[in-house]
């Protein structure tokens, strides 16, 4: 009789643990594919508060601490999904100003505020549409605070607003979208302060840059026809405009 | 320096020359990642640590490269000392002194 009992709880045992072993599979499955998006959309989300420069790094390195936490630490997959929520929104909770020195940047008190689309508009002299069309062919993007799909709602530096006003010149003076395209890749590269000190030439086909008068100087005494932009004159404009309007803070709605 | 960051430095300094990922520093310290990554960036930045990438394939290992963290030879020094000093300043009252290590920044 006990020998009989021993048997059918020893099948039990085995068809329970096939089941356990099954599920586990399906789990794993789980979070290897659709679950394991959540916490990769947080991280995503937790990174677009950061400044452009360090975004992508620190990005990366999140993704692959929480493909470690899903894939390769102790505990059945529910506990490592929970792991890996908690991971990810530990790194949502932390507050703006703090989110901008996950990245160590030295910029973290401009980088923290900016301006809102309809007062860039204003300041650097284009329409709602052209900053919208610039933002979604990624001609501009707002280094503040991007908003997916849309150039309005984005939060934009001052230097996102020379770098735009510049744009706006070279447009109106006739220059190809591409050589225009590479002037604000350029710039973009510059700090705040040492763009007041840049020239922009041009002689209609390509744009140069200038840092020193006898640049200027060497140009046009190449016989071209030139015309060019002094950004620090564009700097002052912007800041002239902006002088009224505080910028808005990071975490702002 | 917070507690926080000594609370890292007290986990680099337990083997210097150790490589520590950011995962595995959270579940040694306890600290939640918010509270953990803008420490460490601070240090990153300071000079005292060093964030270096994984050496290894992704493609092959099927994983994204990770990111190690280890002490410069700097930190090293200024975070024994630092640390010294520190608990020295939070000693309960009554209690020794304890001596700076020689060869922290003040020896």
């Amino acid at each position: 009789m006990s020998a009989s009992l021993a048997i059918v709880a020893a099948f039990v045992m085995l068809a329970v643990m096939m089941i356990w072993g099954a599920l586990h599979a399906m789990c794993q499955e789980e979070i290897g594919t659709r679950i394991g998006r959540i916490p990769n959309a947080l991280i995503r989300l937790a990174a677009s508060r950061l400044p452009r420069e360090a975004r992508d790094d620190l990005a990366d390195e999140w993704r692959a601490e929480l493909d470690h936490i899903l894939c390769n630490t102790d505990g059945l997959p529910i506990t490592r999904l929970l792991r890996g929520m908690r991971y990810a929104l530990g790194l949502l909770s932390v507050s703006p100003g703090t989110a901008c020195e996950l990245s160590g940047s030295d910029e973290c008190e401009t980088a923290a505020a900016g301006y809102r689309g309809p007062l860039v508009c204003f300041a650097a002299g284009i329409t709602y549409r052209q900053l919208d069309y610039w933002v979604k062919t990624g001609l501009i993007e707002p280094s503040v605070r991007a908003a997916p799909g849309s150039g309005m709602l984005g939060l934009y530096s001052f230097r996102d607003i020379v770098v735009l006003k510049v744009i706006k010149r070279l447009l109106d003076t006739g220059i190809s979208i591409q050589q225009i395209r590479a002037a604000a890749r350029h710039l973009r590269n510059h700090g705040t302060e040492d763009l007041a000190q840049v020239t922009l030439m041009s002689d209609g086909m390509s744009i140069y840059e200038c840092t020193s008068p006898d640049e200027v100087v060497d140009m046009l005494a190449d016989g071209r026809g030139v015309f060019g932009i002094g950004l620090g004159r564009v700097w002052l404009e912007v800041a002239g405009y902006l002088a009224e309007y505080p910028p808005v803070p990071g975490n702002s709605p | 320096m917070t507690l926080a960051v000594a609370r890292i430095l007290r986990e680099f300094l337990s083997d210097p020359s150790k490589s520590r990922y950011g995962y595995d520093l959270m579940q040694a310290t306890g600290f939640p990642s918010g509270k953990l990554y803008p420490s460490l960036a601070k240090l990153v930045k300071a000079g005292w640590l060093l964030r270096e990438e994984e050496h290894i394939d992704p493609a092959r290992e099927g994983r994204p490269a990770r990111r190690l963290y280890r002490l410069s030879n700097d930190g090293i020094e200024a975070a024994r000392y630092e640390l010294a000093v520190l608990s020295q300043q939070i000693s309960p009252p009554g209690q020794r002194l304890v001596r700076l290590p020689a060869e922290g920044y003040g020896a």
